[in-house]
């Protein structure tokens, strides 16, 4: 694990963090405004790079998204379908290719965001034309993501909060790949 | 027709300005499409849905995908209908099934989705109602709509739309409380 320079800045934690080879393990929550309601989901993350990366959402329902470097698959439960796309593709300028850095971090301007709620923030704005997000902004403690606050292009708005972070993690070595399950209906995209 | 004047995303929200009416009601979920287009190619989505209806033809339906980010945003009202996405903008269709023709190779109707989000048919159209394996099926407007799963007072959890047409085409909503 890496131990963050105490006056050093969020951008700095957080290219410290990104840097680290550690993998990042925990539980997060979800919210998001979609019309009058909230729409609140929850479940297990892991993230190691370069690229991989796991967000098992359980509950109310189950989605799975699985990248093993290359390609990500989306799997839905209750839909039995899954899309399978190239890993520049599906999350381009995305929170997840935020977390995941290395080239991905390329597409985004860093500014610090100060101090709120406990964290230190930086602001991430994606740096191409037509992307899917206005603003991601990074909530770290100890330059471990905590909290995502995200506005995409059509201005809703959603808030990731993360728990149960392990930033020292050893995620099992099945945790980035994903094998669909028998009978499901598979797309390659 | 298909005009494609791009604007920004976001400018397309009302086109006649002033404050649209309000939404009469709203429904979430899940879909999924599988459909082939005219030259045989799949075409294949899944995503959140928020689904507001307004009156008559009038709806606005976001697709979102599994990270929380509105991929899409479909308009129709009674004078068109019009596809927002951050790439392309904003682009214009004479109405929304010339919209979804053009999008999944299948005309979905604007005004019925009301009513089959329930399980219901659309009283302005002509419906016959059957069964398969104990749960109802209704046939209207050539698409013909199974309710796979019904929650305990018979509403509908998860939806089936497919056509005798089309055996390519297979729709799957899954319904929120």
């Amino acid at each position: 694990a890496f131990v963050p320079a105490t006056q050093a800045g969020a951008i700095d934690d957080f290219q410290r963090y990104v840097a680290g080879r550690g993998a990042l393990t925990g539980q997060f929550t979800q919210e998001s405004a979609t019309g009058s309601k909230l729409r609140r989901t929850s479940g297990t993350f892991a993230i190691a790079r370069p690229g991989k990366f796991r967000w098992a959402i359980d509950k109310p329902f189950e989605q799975l998204i699985v990248s093993d470097g290359a390609k990500v698959w989306f799997w839905d439960k209750d839909l039995n379908q899954v899309t399978v796309r190239q890993l520049k593709d599906a999350l381009s300028a995305t929170p997840v290719a935020l977390l995941l850095g290395g080239e991905l971090l390329a597409q985004f301007n860093l500014k610090e965001g100060g101090e709120r709620d406990g964290l230190q923030w930086l602001e991430a704005t994606p740096k191409g034309k037509d992307l899917q997000f206005q603003r991601i902004a990074v909530g770290l403690k100890d330059g471990v993501p905590m909290r995502m606050e995200l506005v995409d292009a059509f201005n809703q708005t959603s808030r990731i909060q993360f728990a149960q972070v392990n930033n020292a993690a050893q995620p099992a070595a099945n945790s980035f790949t994903f094998s669909p399950p028998a009978g499901a209906d598979v797309l390659q995209q | 027709c298909k005009s494609l004047a791009p604007e920004p995303p976001g400018s397309g929200a009302v086109a006649q300005g002033g404050s649209a009416p309000a939404w009469v009601s709203e429904r979430s979920g899940r879909v999924a499409l599988t459909a082939e287009d005219e030259r045989g190619n799949p075409t294949r989505w899944q995503a959140t849905f928020l689904l507001k209806l307004g009156e008559g033809e009038r709806l606005q339906l976001d697709l979102i995908d599994p990270l929380g980010n509105t991929q899409a945003r479909i308009r129709s009202r009674s004078d068109g209908a019009e596809l927002e996405t951050p790439k392309e903008g904003v682009q214009r269709y004479a109405d929304l099934a010339s919209l979804t023709q053009t999008l999944t190779g299948v005309a979905l109707p604007a005004s019925a989705w009301r009513y089959w989000l329930r399980g219901e048919p659309d009283p302005a159209l002509p419906a016959s109602r059957g069964e398969q394996n104990g749960l109802p099926v209704l046939d209207q407007a050539g698409f013909s709509i199974r309710i796979a799963r019904a929650r305990i007072d018979g509403t509908p959890a998860l939806l089936v739309l497919t056509r005798l047409d089309r055996p390519d085409l297979n729709v799957r909503i899954v319904l929120d409380d």
